[in-house]
């Protein structure tokens, strides 16, 4: 492979989290949008309540002396990853469609048919006019946003950028856990001041196409891949002290978990412990927003792998020298 | 204008499956014969009987080329053109294993996913339960890139009837970043009740054709298909024909309403100047514009009034190529098959006529030219891509190999 790793580097300055409570069944009624965000939010789909609940706190972790809402609204952008935040919603215009014809919809509701409204709700809540975008890869979309948000920040078309995952729990999860709720991080610049209680995020994605794994040259790129990213993502700092795989049981994952395995030998244990089949894009997000490592401590990787071929790479830490 | 100080990004190859037929070449033949019509959806024509839209006919020629197994529509499309693009482009087995793969769409898999079909479904309002593994409602790309079998960059862009002109935007920001030389880069979207139900609630659908800037229209009408292009740094497509460059992107959202654009068009204005900047280009640069241009009410007057901002006194004596009057509103694969059609004309320097209007709305005065082909004058095509949450794109495309 000739073309470089690029690693995506941002700096987290708020995060919020909407997580149901432990043990809560893809069914059951849990967040209030009425008490969480007011009058005005009832026709929207669930994923877009909790993103914009996560919204309001990821803005109020940053913290009134730096309100990241004083940049140009031209300066400011938002970029969500989902697999399943309107699955729910299509099955249910399908349904009705089929059962009595689309005369019987309801108008409010149905132009969020379009998945991309439910971060463009997110806009228009905080007027960011920079750019919305939505990604949506299979397991990866969260990191996905992370690593594109963190690009284009970069790139100065943003000076702060909301970024994340929602999710909904997909009525055709099959064998996977389906996901909801919200992870949302208000982030700037890679290399600027990391304030207290802040952190760096690094990211790199990879794609390793299943059908390939059935040949050795295949498997060995399929290695190869994987190490040169984590090479790319650990370059020039520490070894992770925490690393954790979410992969879906299938050769891709079996793939990454073994090139993972490899390159962590002497340098930190893997958990599997949240590993599994999982309808969406949710849970990596939520691992990297989890309570900071200590200052200098190491760093938090998290391996995202999905039965598709998708694959990110994310470390979350802390620097010793804080604002 | 200053010239661009951006890397070129070249496109080195092309492939579509449309209405018009399952390759690019039918597509342009089918552009010159201006003369396709949408036609009623099998199964969807008892819920909803305004609803027409433009779809691939199935003759097999896009399903033949796919390969076995669990595809669904939108990702048969996606591959067939993808196919038909690195072909097109004459990409080595190696070229291949290093491509990034981009693909917009808006819906993705939602079709194969409706119940109902072939006797499904309990019609009691329950979901109907899906066995075996999870299928993912977006995996196009990723079945894109495992069937080529790419380990590059698999990245799923889905800002709605945006969507590939946003996978555009990413896709040439992953070449000038290095991080690929080559990117299949494209938009699917296969035909699915929910969107087309949506907009007839909406009254978003035209029950007769889609027609852009006509007095008489009501709306839009879908199509489906997939455009895809292949995408090359200079070092990449060293020694290849080119099609031409993209020159400039740019986005932006409204961050105004949900479905509506902005009346006073400020971020579209934005957009294109924006696009028009990087590309190094001016007013008097664009031989020609694909606009957005949906059918619908209110887009096709703001857009008007944004390329009048933009074009300034150019705009009345600059070409507009009306696409989706030929192929339908393709959804999240429109902006890719706008940057196709800007591929293609640049490529034989002329302009295929418009469909023909009934009678032009006055409050949309911009020049469709319908009488034949007009020749592209200058080698520079503004294609726009406008969507559900305020998201909007533009793009420069220009001839020239260096």
């Amino acid at each position: 492979m000739t073309v470089r790793v690029v690693v995506a580097e941002s700096v987290v300055h708020g995060a919020g989290l909407v997580l149901p409570p432990e043990g809560t069944g893809p069914a059951e009624s849990w967040f209030d949008h009425r008490a969480r965000l007011g009058r005005g939010y009832k026709y929207l789909p669930p994923a877009c309540q909790y993103l914009l609940a996560a919204a309001r706190t990821a803005l109020e972790d940053c913290g009134p002396e730096a309100d990241p809402l004083a940049a140009a609204p031209e300066l400011r952008g938002a970029v969500v990853g989902t697999n399943s935040a309107v699955a729910a919603l299509h099955a249910a215009i399908d349904e009705t469609v089929r059962r009595e014809g689309a005369s019987a919809l309801s108008p409010m509701s149905v132009p969020y048919f379009a998945v991309n409204l439910v971060a463009g709700r997110l806009s228009t809540e905080h007027v960011l006019k920079g750019f919305n975008l939505t990604v949506t890869s299979p397991r990866v979309a969260g990191v996905e946003a992370l690593h594109l948000a963190a690009l284009e920040l970069a790139a100065g078309r943003a000076a702060v950028t909301l970024a994340g995952a929602a999710e909904a729990p997909d009525p055709r999860a099959a064998d996977a856990e389906p996901e909801a709720g919200a992870a949302l991080f208000v982030l700037r610049p890679g290399g600027g001041p990391v304030p207290a209680g802040g952190r760096v995020l690094r990211t790199v994605l990879r794609f390793v196409p299943p059908p390939a794994l059935a040949a050795a040259e295949g498997r060995r790129l399929a290695r190869d891949s994987v190490r040169r990213a984590l090479d790319a993502l650990h370059s020039g700092g520490p070894a992770p002290d925490e690393v954790e795989l979410l992969a879906d049981p299938s050769p891709v994952g079996d793939a990454v978990a073994d090139a993972l395995r490899s390159w962590c030998a002497d340098r930190a244990p893997v958990s599997t412990r949240r590993s599994g089949a999982r309808a969406g894009a949710l849970t990596p997000v939520v691992r990297l927003a989890a309570r900071p490592l200590p200052a200098g401590a190491g760093r938090r990787l998290v391996v995202t792998a999905s039965r598709a071929g998708n694959v990110a790479l994310a470390t979350a830490h802390t620097p010793e020298h804080t604002d | 204008m200053r010239p661009s100080a951006t890397p070129d990004v070249f496109v080195t190859g092309i492939g579509a499956v449309s209405c018009l037929g399952a390759t690019a070449d039918a597509f342009w033949t089918g552009l010159k014969a201006a003369a396709s019509r949408p036609t009623p959806v099998p199964g969807l024509t008892e819920h909803v009987p305004d609803v027409l839209a433009y779809q691939v006919p199935d003759d097999g020629t896009a399903a033949a080329d796919a390969s076995p197994g669990a595809l669904g529509r939108a990702a048969r499309f996606a591959l067939t053109a993808a196919r038909e693009a690195v072909t097109d482009a004459g990409l080595g087995a190696h070229e291949v294993a290093e491509a990034a793969v981009v693909i917009g769409t808006a819906v993705g898999e939602s079709g194969g996913r409706e119940g109902g079909h072939d006797g499904e479904g309990a019609g009691d309002g329950t979901p109907e339960p899906a066995a075996g593994s999870w299928e993912p409602m977006f995996s196009v790309a990723s079945a894109v890139g495992a069937e080529l079998a790419t380990f590059g960059p698999n990245i799923s862009v889905s800002n709605a009837c945006a969507a590939s002109g946003y996978a555009l935007s990413v896709a040439v920001d992953l070449i000038r970043r290095g991080e690929a030389d080559t990117v299949l880069l494209g938009g699917a979207e296969g035909i699915a009740r929910v969107p087309l139900a949506s907009f007839s609630r909406l009254g978003a659908a035209d029950p007769e054709t889609c027609r852009p800037f006509d007095a008489g229209r009501r709306g839009t009408v879908f199509g489906e298909g997939a455009a895809v292009l292949v995408l090359q740094s200079a070092r990449a497509a060293a020694g290849r024909p080119v099609y031409g460059r993209v020159l400039g992107t740019a986005w932006s959202c409204d961050a105004h309403h949900p479905t509506a654009p902005d009346p006073g068009g400020e971020q579209l204005v934005r957009v294109a100047r924006a696009a028009l900047e990087e590309a190094g280009r001016g007013p008097g640069d664009v031989g020609c514009v694909v606009p957005h241009g949906t059918g619908t009410r209110q887009n096709d007057v703001v857009e008007y009034q944004v390329l009048r901002e933009v074009l300034g006194d150019r705009a009345a004596h600059t070409p507009l190529f009306s696409l989706k009057a030929f192929i339908g509103h393709t959804a999240g694969a429109a902006a890719a098959f706008a940057a196709v059609s800007a591929a293609l004309m640049v490529r034989h320097g002329e302009i295929p006529a418009n469909i023909a209007l009934a009678r032009q709305d006055p409050e949309c005065p911009v020049w469709l030219p319908q009488d034949g082909p007009t020749a592209l004058r200058q080698p520079n095509v503004l294609v726009n891509a406008y969507a559900f949450g305020g998201s909007n794109f533009t793009m420069v495309f220009g001839g020239g190999s260096r």
